[in-house]
């Protein structure tokens, strides 16, 4: 069943989008911004949820969302009236939701207890009795039911008191014979039904004897193609119950006259009495045909406007419009008016989203690599024309031009393909701040900025745990009780603010929060305790605050019921390092604390500067280097037989030998007019690194030196240079790192073996 | 010749499941996500049975069953409602607006195929 695999994953997919629109539908909601639109989109979200659900008989995850469905169906409905905490109680469905979904995707089982309580809740809420109307058995024998067997669960609820008599019958072999006399409407046909398959599937209950009578039909002239002249006279001789007849003319009884007598009504009188107690009204109009059953005067006989006296109201209207075929319009009308919402909607179309197609990964990723491709390809051409020294003929030089800027606004086009707004990434923490804030039993809500930013699609991927241990920790430490913040007077409720941004080629994260900023006392008290640092080192604000970034600093004992909770900022920093982002802090005490991430703006293509290295060609990603130099060999001091400093304007830095680190040669011949990058790390640290030559600055294309060959130290990944050699991009921050030259303070030396170790 | 369905479902994985039904059990399928949609394909693919959802947005399965009978060409197309909704006050309004049938969802293939065969002859 690879097919029916496939369309599960469909299913979870579409559940994704479900759930966020269910979420941010429910925010609107909850904060009053909510339309019409808003609890319908919702309200179908949760049904979508459950009509799939219930196709891979997922039963959890069908009788959670058909609770919460009637609940937001009584919203809708305006049975019910929003307050803010039944939207807490509905967000807190949605989360749920979100994880039965979750544990349904993964195979795994779900603990029912976990969410009774809620259920309970939204059961409270509900106003239908749902005992009745779950459906788990998604194997429902019955499901093309023209009525009433196995079809609604409402009615076999209803009826159940009945129903077992009336099965007792049906177990009984006996052999009864029904005289059914039937005369078509022009309106049957014009709904679509046909005699034959009316007759086929009376045949289908036993034997039948079919006269048709065709006294009225005219003459071929006069005949009216629309008109209904033909009627039948049927005998049948059948062991199904009465029932089982009506249920083949269900759908056409109002279009229709329908006379069906049998000899024996002894069965139906019985029931008759105590089918008529059971019918409430609400239930009288389906039930109409049955109640006519139990007639024992007449036989069967039922919107036949004429002898419909004790028809329900909304039946004789029917009734009347089917007896003038002409007035198919009439119905029409009569049912747009019991729903004039419904079909302004329809008339609605400014609200259609933008056309889009669903890509596979796969081939926006194939595409990216060719056009990388490409762009090798193009930088390839440029050298051979000018090695071929063609450069100088001005055509020549356009087209190539030309060419370049186009192979550019592929490139970019291509990379937009990628690019997705961050705001289901940022939609999602609303949920991690519900949590964080009820577990710790603070209150804070998210403010969102700039949630429609662009991101590469890899990136927003990654992003997901950092951020999430990011504002779990801006709720936890960030924020003060509502009790203190009162006091100091700010208001009870605390704020994370999640915003993106492009700025000047990178990305820009931040999140930050209106506490009481990093208690630096206790900060560096903590980092003494733990001997991440020396109890002397003097430190400035900047970096007492660096010394989150410290493995160590967040301690296992801290573990609450957050989960994933003990894991420090170093794992969170480590994480957004891994793909070429950097993070920062910012705190202000008594106002907050800002963290910031800036990453690159794609992880496909990087601007890199191409250095000589022992005849080598090695790429320093342009975005760590700070400046480039030609030191005087009296700028270079010795400190160590294999370490030295670099004067820089009477400020020294670790000098880094780039062929000795990345162990090209011996790292004792060095070149005579070296070169010098000053490049910065993470946490505003300088270093220097030598190399023999700069030779270009230009964009270049990641390959992954992991997938195609395995991991490399101090090497990022690789590169296609334009004359087909493959040159290596450096991974400055290892490089840094492994370095244990240093010219600060022990103490932060001690830090740095720390954090390497 | 094989029947041409149209099947409206706003759900993408009803779409996808009915697409695979519709298809193995032989008949030329056209999709549709909302009412109005289908309504509109009505005069290039020419069904034989309409199978509609009734919840959706832009325009519900009512309004797809009293499009199609208002259609000066298709208004005796037989309107399947496929639906999770089984409320009786729902099915009638279904029947006056001119249904030809109601199936519960989840469906059975087969049993989704047979009544589409029976409905179209």
């Amino acid at each position: 069943m690879d097919e029916m695999e496939s369309i599960k994953q469909t299913f979870f997919q579409e559940c994704e989008d479900l759930l966020r629109e269910l979420e941010s539908g429910l925010i609107l909601l909850k904060d009053g911004q909510g339309d019409p639109d808003s609890i319908d989109s919702v309200f179908r979200a949760v049904h979508s949820i459950k009509g799939g659900a219930g196709a891979f008989s997922l039963t959890e995850l069908v009788s959670f969302s058909h609770t919460f469905e009637n609940v937001l169906d009584d919203l809708r409905s305006s049975k019910l009236d929003g307050n803010d905490d039944i939207y807490e109680t509905l967000l807190e469905s949605s989360d749920t939701l979100n994880d039965l979904v979750a544990a349904a995707r993964d195979n795994q089982d779900w603990d029912s207890s976990a969410s009774a309580d809620l259920l309970e809740r939204l059961k409270t809420l509900s106003s239908k009795d749902i005992s009745g109307t779950v459906n788990p058995s998604v194997e429902d024998d019955n499901d093309f039911g023209f009525e009433p067997v196995g079809m609604p669960i409402e009615l076999d609820f209803a009826f159940e008191p009945i129903t077992s008599p009336l099965q007792m019958q049906d177990s009984t072999p006996s052999i009864l014979e029904f005289s059914i006399s039937f005369k078509p409407f022009s309106s049957m046909f014009e709904k679509g039904h046909s005699v034959t398959r009316l007759m086929r599937h009376l045949k289908e209950l036993g034997d039948v004897d079919i006269i048709c009578k065709s006294e009225e039909l005219v003459g071929l002239k006069d005949i009216d193609p629309g008109e209904s002249y033909l009627a039948w006279d049927i005998t049948l001789k059948t062991s199904e119950s009465r029932a089982s007849i009506l249920e083949i003319f269900d759908f056409v009884v109002d279009d229709c006259e329908l006379n069906i007598t049998s000899a024996n009504t002894e069965i139906s009188n019985a029931e008759g009495s105590s089918l008529d107690h059971l019918l409430g009204t609400s239930f009288a109009l389906e039930k109409a045909p049955m109640r006519e059953e139990t007639d024992k005067d007449a036989p069967l006989s039922f919107n036949n406007p004429q002898s419909a006296k004790n028809l329900t109201e909304v039946n004789l209207e029917t009734g009347k419009n089917s007896d003038s075929a002409l007035d198919n319009t009439e119905s029409s009308a009569l049912a747009i008016a019991a729903k004039p919402a419904i079909s302004s909607k329809a008339v609605d179309t400014k609200k259609a989203p933008p056309a889009t197609i669903r890509i596979n990964l796969e081939r926006v990723d194939r595409l990216i690599n060719q056009v990388g491709e490409l762009v090798i390809n193009q930088a390839m051409l440029s050298q051979c024309i000018s090695d071929a020294e063609m450069g100088q003929s001005p055509e020549v030089v356009s087209v190539l031009d030309e060419f370049k800027q186009l192979t550019r606004d592929i490139q970019d086009s291509v990379m937009a393909i990628r690019a997705q707004p961050v705001q289901p990434l940022f939609q999602r923490m609303s949920r991690i701040v519900r949590e964080a804030a009820q577990s710790t039993n603070k209150k804070a809500k998210l403010v969102l900025e700039g949630e429609f930013t662009e991101v590469d699609k890899t990136i927003i991927e990654k992003l997901a745990d950092p951020l999430t241990h990011m504002i779990r920790n801006a709720i936890d430490h960030g924020l003060e009780t509502p009790e203190k913040r009162s006091a100091s007077g700010k208001s009870p409720e605390g704020t994370v603010t999640l915003s993106a941004a492009h700025r000047s080629g990178k990305i820009i994260i931040e999140v930050s929060d209106n506490g009481a900023g990093i208690n630096r006392e206790k900060v560096k008290s903590l980092a003494i305790s733990k001997g991440l640092i020396a109890p002397e080192t003097i430190l400035n604000d900047t970096e007492i605050d660096n010394l989150l970034f410290l493995p160590g600093f967040s301690t296992v004992d801290k573990v609450s019921t957050l989960s994933g909770r003990g894991v420090g900022m170093d794992v969170v920093k480590r994480a957004i390092q891994s793909f070429g982002g950097r993070i920062s802090i910012n705190s202000e005490p008594g106002a907050g604390s800002k963290f910031t991430i800036s990453l690159p703006l794609t992880l496909a293509v990087l601007d890199g500067m191409l250095v000589e290295v022992s005849e080598q060609t090695i790429v320093i990603p342009l975005t760590s280097i700070i400046e480039t130099l030609l030191p005087k060999p009296s700028d270079i001091h010795d400190i160590s037989p294999s370490e030295q400093v670099i004067n820089v304007r009477g400020s020294f830095m670790p000098l880094i030998n780039l062929a000795k680190k990345l162990n090209f040669e011996n790292g004792q011949d060095s070149k005579s007019n070296p070169i010098v990058l000053c490049v910065e790390t993470e946490d505003g640290k300088k270093y220097a690194l030598m190399a023999d030559a700069i030779q270009d600055q230009r964009q270049v294309v990641i390959k992954s030196l992991e997938d195609n060959y395995g991991q490399v130290p101090c090497i990022a990944a690789a590169t296609i240079l334009g004359d087909g050699r493959i040159a290596l991009i450096a991974d400055i921050d290892e490089i840094v790192r492994s370095d244990a030259v240093l010219l600060t303070q022990p103490a932060e030396l001690k830090t740095l073996e720390l954090a390497h170790a | 010749m094989s029947l041409n369905i149209l099947a409206i479902d706003d759900s993408r994985t009803m779409r996808t499941m009915l697409e695979m039904a519709l298809k193995q059990s032989g008949f030329n399928v056209c999709l549709a996500e909302d009412g109005k949609l289908g309504l509109e394909t009505l005069n290039s693919f020419s069904p034989d049975v309409i199978v509609t959802d009734l919840n959706m947005p832009v325009m519900d399965g009512f309004g797809v069953i009293e499009g199609v009978r208002e259609h000066p060409v298709f208004k005796t197309t037989p309107v399947l409602v496929l639906t999770t909704e089984s409320a009786p006050e729902l099915k009638q309004r279904a029947r006056t607006a001119g249904a030809t049938g109601w199936i519960v969802k989840p469906f059975d293939k087969d049993k989704l195929a047979d009544a589409i065969r029976r409905v179209a002859s």
